[in-house]
């Protein structure tokens, strides 16, 4: 046994572990146990050296020596004990669960992560406090003894406190089943779990949505290395850094990603939301500050400052579901300072943030009705930058080459703030894919993973668009030094152009049917119809404009079109240029006449009806449409029974335009009458024996005027 | 053409809201040549004055309005096919004219800002009435003589819509867009 005396007991290093770990405050939340040098130290009070030595003392001193291939075995039945007698208290197995993180947290600092090497850590640990353990009797002892430690620490954490000190992430890795338990521990730190509700909020997670496991790597891969400021620890970084999938890494995001409830946390663990930067942008233009209502923060908070408090408050009703609450009562005077060092306004639990970026991008918010602070400047939609003199002409270079022409900076004095300049009017629609750093927030982006996005969607259920209408492929932001990447569609491999931030599947000609689209290990699926079959179209709420009829005469019952216009009895309903309802005047039908240079006479059943119509000029319209004029329309005062082509040539002939018997007349007079005859007795008789045999009638009536 | 495809996907949507029509048209005219007011917004009032969608502008909502055979006035005879054109009705539109020998099918006429305009030269209303009928849609020989003798004279609403002379004496003042305020005259 080492000669160094054990500053801490096992029991102490119990609950100074569970003190550390395993709180109230991290109710909910995924903890990780993670232990090294520098947190034993912390936890004890002891250097590092001597931290390390007094744990692995303490566990030396309950392993059961007398059984060199059973070492744990005093410690399962202690931790067996424990349960069956209520699980009062922390697990008594945490510090030997500690040593074992330990030993993993220093294979993890190594470039050798095979499991075998594992274990002479652990035994170079147990060595140390003077355990002359065999290598293979150690692996033996861990095999047997190791896996009802953690499953006692998960069921304590899971089940007997229902996640109120905290949700366990033990999680077995595939190839490594027993050595794979603590290594899932080295992960992350306990202030890299708050980290990863930013990385949720980051790739735009939705509660309880499932996103598959392989694209949540690649996604914390390419977040992390975004995260200038976020350090995550050395166990994670080096599972980040590994070719090979990195399973741990992958299940415990999963994990993490199925239970997050939309709940941004800061280091300390308290619920954070981000205040914007809003612009009026009405003369007197205006800066000032927002506060957005985000899950998990109540409808009153209230903020102490220094001399004051604030009181911030929303209303409950009046917002749609996808519509942003804001809180009223943010009584700030705003200030540049704000810009360059941030500013941070909390309570006990909750932390409203405005980080101090170097330029922010403010879009139009429909509900505050100003311009307000973004994450990311959005694809091909007008914003304004209040950005930093020292990195102006950075942002002014990057405008010049890809923002369309028309953005402006803004000279007028006391809006921007000292050291600040005000741009508008910028508008950037495709994105470089090889900018960083500084910039990157300038890189148009709607969405931080691979989504479908636009497209012509149809109401036949979720993901269902129009043939020729698919949704875009929009890419999340990845590395233009990477080999060249490819997406795919329904397994078909194709090249994704390294300028491009989206790719248009509708320039694909893909056919109607289900389509599966891949890119990096994110998959998306979507479906297309050619048509939903309707000779109709399938209107759910019909839009028309309602006249009701007084004196026969329709009056709009609304100035333009209504939805869900209801049409009662004696109204009309027009839809574009249909025309419906119980009444309505009818007009008569046109007759179609071919174009002659002669003209037409048109004769109807009563003597008198007769009018010549003279072939109407082309319409300019047509002229300038290509269209031909061969016929044209005629409304006739009288229904028309005879239309007679003139012709010079073959002399003018009859058609039977509607069967109607002659109408004597009792005193024909004047000189319509005379022509209605003339024009009869003037043609030839019709070839067709039904027209014929009226025309001989037609004739007696016109014989008859005659002789009168 | 693009203006076609919209036509098609708000006859096959059959209805919708305003933020659905703007974000399509954003989508399919994105990189267009189109100048500036080629808007969603002055698109959906082309698309409502050619009879293909009515709009509530207040609800902001949209709804295809129903297919019409549709003589005009003054055409040489040429029907036209205004409201929604779902592609199943295009299909049997173009199946009817090629097999009916009274229709001769004309080329859609392109439209530089609005669908194509479908004509059909006919020689009889009669003979288009029947085509509509076979298609399962509307004939409508001239809305806009029904709409006018519907519709009250015009001087029947002047005379209810006389407004009193203005008040004199209080000055005036014009509003000044590019400062966004009144100077008073």
């Amino acid at each position: 046994m080492s000669t160094l005396p054990a500053t801490l007991s096992y029991e102490e290093w119990t609950q100074r572990l569970a003190d550390r770990f395993f709180r109230a405050e991290f109710a909910m939340n995924h903890v990780m146990f993670f232990v090294d040098g520098d947190c034993l130290a912390d936890i004890s009070g002891l250097d590092e050296t001597q931290a390390v030595e007094s744990l692995a003392n303490a566990v030396a001193g309950k392993l059961h020596r007398q059984k060199p291939r059973q070492l744990l075995l005093h410690v399962v039945r202690a931790t067996d004990q424990w349960k069956r007698a209520g699980a009062v208290g922390p697990p008594p197995a945490l510090p030997t669960l500690a040593l074992a993180v330990l030993a993993a947290t220093r294979m993890r600092r190594t470039t050798d992560v095979a499991g075998n090497n594992y274990y002479e850590w652990l035994l170079a640990l147990l060595r140390d406090a003077g355990v002359p353990a065999d290598k293979d009797d150690l692996i033996e002892s861990y095999r047997l003894g190791i896996k009802p430690l953690w499953d006692a620490l998960q069921w304590w954490l899971d089940e007997h406190h229902e996640g109120q000190l905290g949700l366990s992430t033990i999680t077995g890795h595939s190839l490594w089943r027993y050595v794979g338990l603590a290594d899932s521990q080295t992960l992350f730190s306990s202030s890299d779990t708050d980290k990863l509700t930013m990385f949720f909020a980051w790739i735009g997670l939705k509660p309880g949505e499932s996103v598959d496991e392989h694209e949540l790597v690649q996604l914390f891969r390419l977040w992390a290395a975004r995260q200038h400021d976020i350090k995550l620890n050395l166990g994670t970084l080096t599972q980040l850094e590994e070719d090979e999938h990195p399973a741990q890494l992958a299940s415990i995001l999963a994990a993490s990603a199925a239970r997050w409830e939309g709940v941004v946390r800061d280091e300390e663990g308290r619920k954070q939301a981000t205040l914007v930067v809003t612009l009026d942008a009405r003369p007197p233009w205006k800066l000032g500050l927002a506060a957005p209502r985000v899950p998990g923060f109540p409808p009153q908070l209230e903020i102490a400052l220094p001399g004051r408090k604030l009181s911030l408050h929303t209303e409950d009703s009046g917002y749609l579901d996808d519509e942003i609450q804001w809180y009223e009562g943010l009584d700030l005077e705003f200030s540049g300072r704000f810009l360059e060092q941030g500013l941070q306004l909390s309570s006990d639990d909750y932390v409203l943030r405005l980080p101090p970026f170097h330029y922010q991008v403010l879009h139009k918010s429909r509900e505050l009705g100003l311009w307000a602070s973004e994450q990311q400047l959005r694809p091909s939609e007008p914003a304004w930058l209040l950005v930093r003199d020292r990195v102006l002409d950075e942002v002014s270079g990057f405008l010049g080459e890809y923002a369309r022409e028309g953005w402006t900076e803004v000279k007028t004095e006391g809006i921007a703030p000292p050291g600040w300049h005000l741009i508008r009017d910028v508008i950037v629609d495709h994105p470089p894919v090889a900018v960083d750093g500084v910039l990157s927030r300038l890189c148009p982006r709607t969405s931080n993973r691979a989504a479908l996005s636009g497209g012509l969607p149809l109401p036949a259920g979720t993901g269902v668009y129009l043939e020729r209408g698919e949704p875009d492929l929009v890419l999340p932001p990845w590395d233009p030094d990477a080999p060249p990447v490819t997406f795919s569609v329904d397994e078909r491999e194709l090249p994704v152009d390294r300028g491009a931030a989206g790719v248009r599947l509708a320039d694909l000609d893909l056919p109607p049917g289900s389509h599966e689209v891949r890119f990096q290990g994110a998959k998306r699926t979507f479906s297309t119809l050619w048509s939903r079959g309707s000779v109709r179209p399938r209107v759910e709420r019909p839009v028309g404009q309602v006249f009701e009829l007084i004196n026969d005469l329709g009056v709009p019952r609304t100035p333009g079109a209504h939805v869900d216009a209801e049409v009662k009895d004696g109204e009309l309903l027009l839809e574009g240029a249909l025309l419906t309802g119980t009444q309505g005047a009818q007009a008569p039908m046109p007759l179609i006449l071919p174009v002659v240079p002669e003209g037409h006479v048109l004769l109807g059943a009563r003597p008198g009806e007769i009018s010549s119509v003279n072939s109407p000029t082309k319409p300019g319209w047509m002229v300038r449409a290509g269209l031909e004029f061969r016929v044209f329309e005629h409304d006739p005062k009288f229904p028309v029974v005879w239309q007679i082509r003139r012709s010079s040539l073959s002399g003018d002939r009859a058609v039977l335009v509607n069967y109607l018997d002659p109408v004597p007349v009792e005193a024909p007079e004047g000189v319509r009458i005379a022509s209605w005859r003339l024009a009869l007795e003037g043609c030839t008789t019709p070839a067709n024996e039904t027209a014929a045999e009226l025309w001989t009638r037609y004739l007696e009536i016109a014989a008859g005027l005659a002789d009168a | 053409m693009s203006n076609d495809l919209l036509l098609e996907w708000v006859s096959e949507r059959g209805d919708g809201s305003w933020a659905q029509f703007r974000r399509a048209h954003e989508w399919l005219f994105e990189g267009s040549q189109n100048p500036n007011y080629v808007t969603p917004g002055f698109t959906a009032g082309l698309l409502s004055m050619l009879g293909h969608i009515e709009v509530d502008w207040v609800a902001e909502r949209w709804a295809a309005c129903p297919p019409v055979l549709t003589l005009l006035p003054s055409a040489g005879a040429h029907a036209l096919l205004t409201g929604g054109r779902t592609r199943a009705l295009m299909a049997d539109f173009n199946r009817e004219l090629s097999e009916d020998m009274n229709f001769y099918p004309l080329e859609p006429h392109k439209q530089r800002f609005a669908p194509s305009a479908v004509l059909v030269p006919c020689e009889s209303s009669a003979d288009v009435q029947a085509l509509a009928q076979r298609l399962g849609i509307a004939f409508e020989h001239s809305v806009s003589s029904r709409l006018a003798e519907l519709l009250a004279p015009l001087d029947r609403y002047l005379n209810l819509s006389l407004s009193a002379a203005p008040a004199r004496g209080y000055g005036f003042r014009v509003f000044d867009a590019t400062r966004s305020r009144g100077e008073t005259m």
